[in-house]
């Protein structure tokens, strides 16, 4: 875990600081694409090794969808309470 | 860009299926090192966002009420869905600690020995995602532009931004992108206080 943070401070850091020149930070975009299919393909290949895992597939597949539905339902639920709440004059104005 | 996540995402699969175990055994061990050099290039591209605490001083920290409503309804919604499917409540919450950050939240659940855990989060946080691009339309129609911003999470400052940005106005785009590099940077505090 402490590892994820080391990295994540040290890229912050190092972009807080504008250590890096235009042309680095456009490439680091681009980088940034590939490194995500790369660690996806990753990620795909441990899911599809797992006998367990793609063995249920379609049921973690269901539940998968079930979280993803009411952690938005419940995200719409709360910022919407709360910028009735708090939020209103400034649209007001 | 959904779709050709989509496409490696199940290439991998197959791969892991069909490729010898000494491949499929190193590429298992490889995502975790491909994880630590995507978190460095995405803390560049957080740190280059210098003007967010600027635009929070000058907005009112009142908009920080944005992403704790995306963070505390993503927990209530997770807990219910771990409810409904007899899951630990706890690893419900883990599940949908992402708020959309998909690359981060699964492999973190499967590195701590969950495996299954690991792929609903994954998968769901993929979904959260796909969801965020269909509803947010509807939700600035019917609700209020600041509800565009409510399912994307994680995501508000990358890539459903523009979305964000085509349905509401320059100012709800700020607050969006703002609010996606707050659940951002706490997207990796968060996820392990449920593991």
């Amino acid at each position: 875990m402490w590892k994820i943070f080391m990295v994540l401070t040290l890229g912050f850091l190092i972009g807080f600081f504008d250590l890096l020149k235009e042309k680095q930070i456009k490439i680091n975009c681009r980088l940034q694409t590939l490194w995500l299919l790369l660690l996806i393909f990753c990620m795909g290949v441990s899911i599809g090794r797992d006998g367990e895992v793609i063995g249920n597939l379609p049921v973690l597949g269901g539940k998968a969808l079930l979280f993803a539905i009411l952690a938005v339902v419940g995200s719409v639920v709360f910022v919407f309470m709360l910028s009735r709440l708090f939020l209103k004059k400034e649209e007001e104005e | 860009m959904s779709l050709a996540i989509l496409v490696v995402l199940v290439l991998g699969i197959l791969g892991g299926m069909y490729m010898p175990v000494g491949i499929t055994a190193f590429l298992d061990q490889a995502s975790t090192v491909m994880l630590l050099i995507l978190l460095f290039s995405v803390g560049i591209d957080l740190g280059l966002n210098r003007q967010v605490f600027e635009q929070v001083r000058k907005l009112g920290f009142r908009i920080l009420l944005i992403p704790l409503g995306v963070i505390l309804g993503s927990l209530c919604g997770g807990a219910l869905a771990a409810v409904i499917t007899q899951t630990k409540i706890k690893e419900g919450m883990a599940i949908v600690s992402g708020l959309g950050w998909y690359s981060l939240s699964g492999i973190l659940l499967t590195n701590a020995g969950n495996p299954i855990g690991g792929t609903i989060s994954f998968l769901s946080n993929v979904f959260r995602e796909m969801i965020t691009f269909i509803v947010i339309p509807f939700l600035v129609k019917y609700l209020n532009p600041y509800c565009a911003i409510a399912p994307a999470g994680a995501t508000a400052m990358d890539t459903t931004l523009a979305m964000i940005s085509k349905h509401t106005d320059g100012k709800t785009a700020v607050i969006a992108f703002v609010s996606g590099v707050i659940c951002t940077l706490i997207v990796p505090v968060l996820i392990p206080l449920f593991l």
